[in-house]
Formats: C-alpha cells, sequence, structure tokens
C-alpha cells in the first residue's frame, strides 16, 4: 500500500520542542557572553537572555563565596599563604580579587622583624583570665604594633575545620562558576 | 579567642549563661568547663563577632555546612543543567538530599572500616 504523502514523520526535536528551546539547540560560541560571566557570576547567561537562569547562578556563586567568607573570615582568601586555593577561588571572578586586595593590604600587618605581611596576633589570656600579650593593630605603613587595653586584631585567622570549610566553599564557588563560564561560552540557546 | 568573664560585664555572663544553656540543649558544646560557652552557643553578637572578620565559633558543628554547600551547587549546577526551568527547585532539593545522603552512606562507609574492619585486619 503506498504512504500518502501528510504521513511523514518530523525528526523528533521538531515534536518534542519549539524552535530555540531545548537542550543541545546549535548556537554560535559566544565569548563575549563567556567574558561577561567570567567578570560576574551568571552575568554570560543574562547576556544570553537567560535572565532567570544567570540569577540562579549568581545565587549560588556569590551565596557559596559569602558563606565561606561568613564561615572561616576573611582569611579563607589568601593569595600569599593558600595560592593554590585561591587559584580555585580566582575562579569567582574579579570579586575575590577585590577581597584578596582587602586582606592583603588593609587587614594583614607588616610584620617588624621579617617585613613580611601576616595576621595580627590575637590577645594571650592566661587561665585566669588576664592579658598575658595584648593584641597586636596596625600601626603606620600597616605595620604590626602592640593595642592598648581591649583592642583587637583587624581580623582574626581561623583555624581547623572552620578554616577548612570556609576556604572549601569559596573554591566550589569558583568551580561551579567555571562550569557556568563554559556553559554561556557556549552560547546554547534555551528557555530562561 | 578565649573571653574572659569580667571583659564585658554582667550582659556578658547572662549572654554566657544563655549561650551555655543553648549549646548544651542542643549537643553542639562539650560540657567540660573553661570552654567559651558564651561564643559556641548564643552569644555571637554580644561577645564582638565580626561578621567576615571573625571565623564563625561551629567547630563542633562544622559538619552541618555541608547542608547549604549542598543546596548551593545544586542551585547553580540545575541551573546550568536543566533543560528548561520548570521544577527547579524540585530538582535543587532531589539533588541536594543525593548529596547529603551519599555523604552520610560514606561517613557510614569509613566508620565502619576505621572501627571495625581495619583493627580485625590489623589487631
Amino acid at each position: 500500500m503506498p504512504i500518502p504523502p501528510s504521513t511523514e514523520v518530523p525528526p523528533p526535536d521538531a515534536i518534542s520542542r519549539p524552535s530555540g528551546v531545548g537542550e543541545g539547540v546549535p548556537a554560535r560560541v559566544s565569548p563575549l557572553a563567556g567574558l561577561l560571566a567570567l567578570a560576574f557570576p551568571g552575568a554570560g547567561h543574562m547576556y544570553l537572555g537567560q535572565w532567570r537562569r544567570g540569577t540562579f547562578i549568581a545565587a549560588g556563586v556569590l551565596g557559596l563565596c559569602l558563606c565561606g567568607l561568613l564561615i572561616g573570615g576573611v582569611d579563607v582568601v589568601d593569595r600569599e599563604e593558600d595560592p593554590w586555593w585561591f587559584a580555585a577561588q580566582a575562579l569567582v571572578g574579579p570579586l575575590v580579587f577585590g577581597i584578596d586586595y582587602v586582606h592583603q593590604n588593609m587587614l594583614k600587618v607588616v610584620d617588624p622583624e621579617t617585613g613580611r605581611r601576616r595576621t595580627a596576633h590575637p590577645e594571650i589570656r592566661d587561665a585566669t583570665g588576664r592579658v598575658v600579650v595584648p593584641a597586636e593593630v596596625r600601626g603606620p605603613g600597616g605595620r604590626a604594633v602592640t593595642g592598648g587595653p581591649g583592642a583587637r586584631p583587624p581580623n582574626s585567622k581561623s583555624l581547623g575545620r572552620v578554616n577548612e570549610m570556609g576556604t572549601l566553599f569559596a573554591a566550589i564557588a569558583g568551580m561551579v562558576n567555571l562550569m557556568a563560564v563554559l556553559d554561556a561560552f557556549a552560547g546554547r540557546r534555551r528557555a530562561s | 579567642m578565649r573571653v574572659g568573664p569580667g571583659q564585658t560585664g554582667r550582659l556578658y555572663r547572662r549572654v554566657a549563661g544563655l549561650g551555655r544553656a543553648v549549646a548544651f540543649a542542643s549537643g553542639l558544646a562539650d560540657p567540660r568547663p573553661g570552654l567559651p560557652w558564651a561564643a559556641i552557643g548564643a552569644g555571637l553578637v554580644i561577645v564582638g563577632w565580626r561578621p567576615f572578620l571573625d571565623p564563625l565559633p561551629l567547630h563542633q558543628a562544622w559538619w552541618a555546612l555541608l547542608v547549604p554547600l549542598s543546596f548551593l551547587v545544586a542551585m547553580v549546577y540545575k541551573a546550568v543543567r536543566l533543560p528548561t526551568l520548570e521544577g527547579y527547585w524540585r530538582a535543587v532539593g532531589v539533588m541536594t538530599a543525593q548529596i547529603v545522603l551519599l555523604m552520610a552512606v560514606l561517613w557510614v562507609a569509613v566508620f565502619v572500616a576505621v572501627r571495625w574492619l581495619i583493627p580485625l585486619l590489623a589487631p
């Protein structure tokens, strides 16, 4: 029996998805979207018109980064002391470089003996609660000087698990942002 | 950093007591004396915790951070991978639960290996 022309079956994609919507619809590579995603999390997808997607990416990446800073303090982003972790964190974008700049130049102190930057020491108390060694503060030129009674260092060094978790949050933020950068670079057209 | 009771006076002692009660009731604190109770419990703000400058005193509950970590990772992953964003939050919830459950299973497996299997193999 001859097949009538009207029964011609269209390709599956044409049935299941409207034009321009769905996974893997070919599109031109978009270097600008990739660069924007690297400059600010989610911006690449917003540039491609996928506003909701971009908003979720921004919320997730910035949430991870800010949670890391909240958990471990600014000490978790440290280009000089943790360069390998910083390499992963840097994938979040210029924001992390700004945080590291503030950490290195506005919070750390310069050791008077070695001339190197380090976190200021907190005060040390004995078992009775008496201050044995007062806290360090930033002096002229960022040099470490002994603070007065009740003085606190510009920031505190995080230790142990708290430092690990804070560092991990910020590093994972960079790694998942790399995934979003590559996706924006590929320029796939999808529902927003 | 240890904070002495004399540092902030009566208010400190009240908050320290509250922090001690909250920390002990929630099982997050070790009941040994000498620990910085106020910092462990509810006294974060009063004892001068500075957000983003000082670390959170979560040494006893660091493992609970796995939940927000998994949730935020799932948020980004699903935003990138889903063809459409219909059912986005459901997919995020499922993935968060999968990560947390897998980590719990791994914890049990490592616990059994370290506490039972390895002592059996090398007593």
